[in-house]
């Protein structure tokens, strides 16, 4: 069936929508799980064992739920703005299903991180919410995720190609990135600044860092354990419509 | 050689989309930097100390609590100071305090300068910082 890539080696094998099906299939429910097990290793680590905080007491605990998921928000954004670069120079049917799988998932984790870091706020600052430039630009972050989920539906009803504006404000939303990272740092704000890529090195001790480390990466697993199913999901759909404009039903109109 | 490279439609968009992108990002740049003053949640004792807001002008204020410096007279009005490294000013407050809020903090507050360049604060935020450790193990430096 295939005219290219005969090893299974050759990582271009599996951007093939058949191969990467496959891969999805058997990695998908291996992600997830694996990825409930440690996340809840590091929540339980975090919230029951580690110490408490100097600083905030019992309360910062809400920390290790608030930072891996505004991660995740970040890196989701920045391989679903990737993958739309892919789809509009190359054009790859995969590139289009991972911008699509991308979107909900992401869009949950910017949620996720808008509603912690208020139930944060309030205990601490004495607000649950204020238009600094971080909380400002991570709410514009959660905007774009709506906007591309928002899009996402014209994509099914209408044809592929003609959805490119998806693609592009995907692209363009990236540089919104660079923005949250570094909002803290170019203006004052009452979010604090970041605790672990800063220049002196981390500013968490150790025995706060790792449990905070183990449990974003369990949420790591649970994306990408979500992302590909989705995945799955969006090639059977493309495939369900290339099938339709090959071979369209009778009475097609009544569907 | 330029011309025999970007023959590849492929290599053409991206080409497109990188000239796009950067063009972009630079308007957005451009205009953070324009709108950088718009965009600072509050402003530092020094920045008060170099260019005044008019009596009156709400603003906030942002820097830490100098220690032993937080007073409560008899109309119940908060007095202390709001410091960074190079300047301080007095600020009073009637109300109540978030609970990061203390002497040596960071804190956040709105209201205004006064005549007398004393700022009179509605409104309250505790910052607290970067720092994550157990009350066992020595604060860092500063």
């Amino acid at each position: 069936m295939s005219t290219q890539g005969k090893s299974p080696l050759l990582w271009k094998n599996y951007l093939r929508p058949q191969k990467f099906l496959s891969v999805a299939q058997s990695w998908a429910p291996r992600l997830l799980c694996s990825g409930i097990l440690v996340f809840l290793f590091g929540i339980i680590w975090g919230l029951f064992l580690a110490p408490t905080d100097a600083q905030q007491g019992e309360g910062y605990r809400i920390l290790y739920l608030h930072a891996p998921c505004a991660w995740l928000a970040l890196g989701l954004y920045a391989a679903m703005g990737g993958a739309s670069g892919a789809a509009l120079i190359w054009k790859h049917p995969l590139s289009y299903t991972v911008t699509l799988a991308l979107a909900p998932v992401g869009t949950l984790f910017a949620a996720l991180c808008l509603i912690t870091g208020s139930l944060w706020g309030q205990p601490m600052w004495g607000t649950w919410w204020v238009w600094d430039a971080r909380l400002t630009s991570m709410f514009i972050l959660f905007m774009l995720y709506v906007g591309a989920l928002w899009l996402r539906i014209d994509l099914h009803t209408y044809r592929l190609r003609e959805a490119s504006g998806l693609f592009y404000l995907n692209l363009m939303g990236l540089l919104n990135l660079p923005v949250i990272k570094f909002s803290v740092e170019w203006w004052t704000t009452l979010h604090q600044p970041a605790s672990l890529l800063r220049l002196n090195g981390p500013a968490i001790a150790t025995e706060i860092l790792i449990p905070l480390l183990i449990s974003a990466v369990g949420l790591m697993l649970i994306a990408t354990g979500f992302v590909l199913l989705l995945v799955r999901g969006e090639i059977y759909k493309l495939k369900f419509q290339n099938l339709q404009r090959v071979a369209p039903f009778h009475g097609k109109e009544s569907l | 050689m330029f011309k025999t490279y970007i023959k590849k439609p492929a290599r053409r968009r991206a080409l497109k989309l990188t000239i796009l992108t950067i063009l972009v990002g630079g308007a957005m740049a451009y205009a953070l930097w324009l709108f950088s003053e718009n965009m600072m949640f509050y402003l530092s004792p020094a920045d008060v100390s170099k260019n005044p807001p008019a009596p009156g002008e709400r603003f906030r204020l942002g820097g830490l609590v100098k220690k032993g410096s937080l007073s409560l007279d008899k109309h119940q009005t908060w007095a202390f100071y709001i410091i960074d490294f190079e300047d301080e000013v007095p600020v009073r407050y009637k109300g109540t305090f978030p609970g990061l809020f203390a002497e040596g903090k960071g804190a956040v507050l709105e209201g205004h300068l006064t005549s007398d360049k004393t700022f009179k604060a509605n409104q309250i935020f505790a910052k607290h910082d970067e720092t994550y450790r157990p009350p066992t193990q020595k604060a860092p430096d500063g």
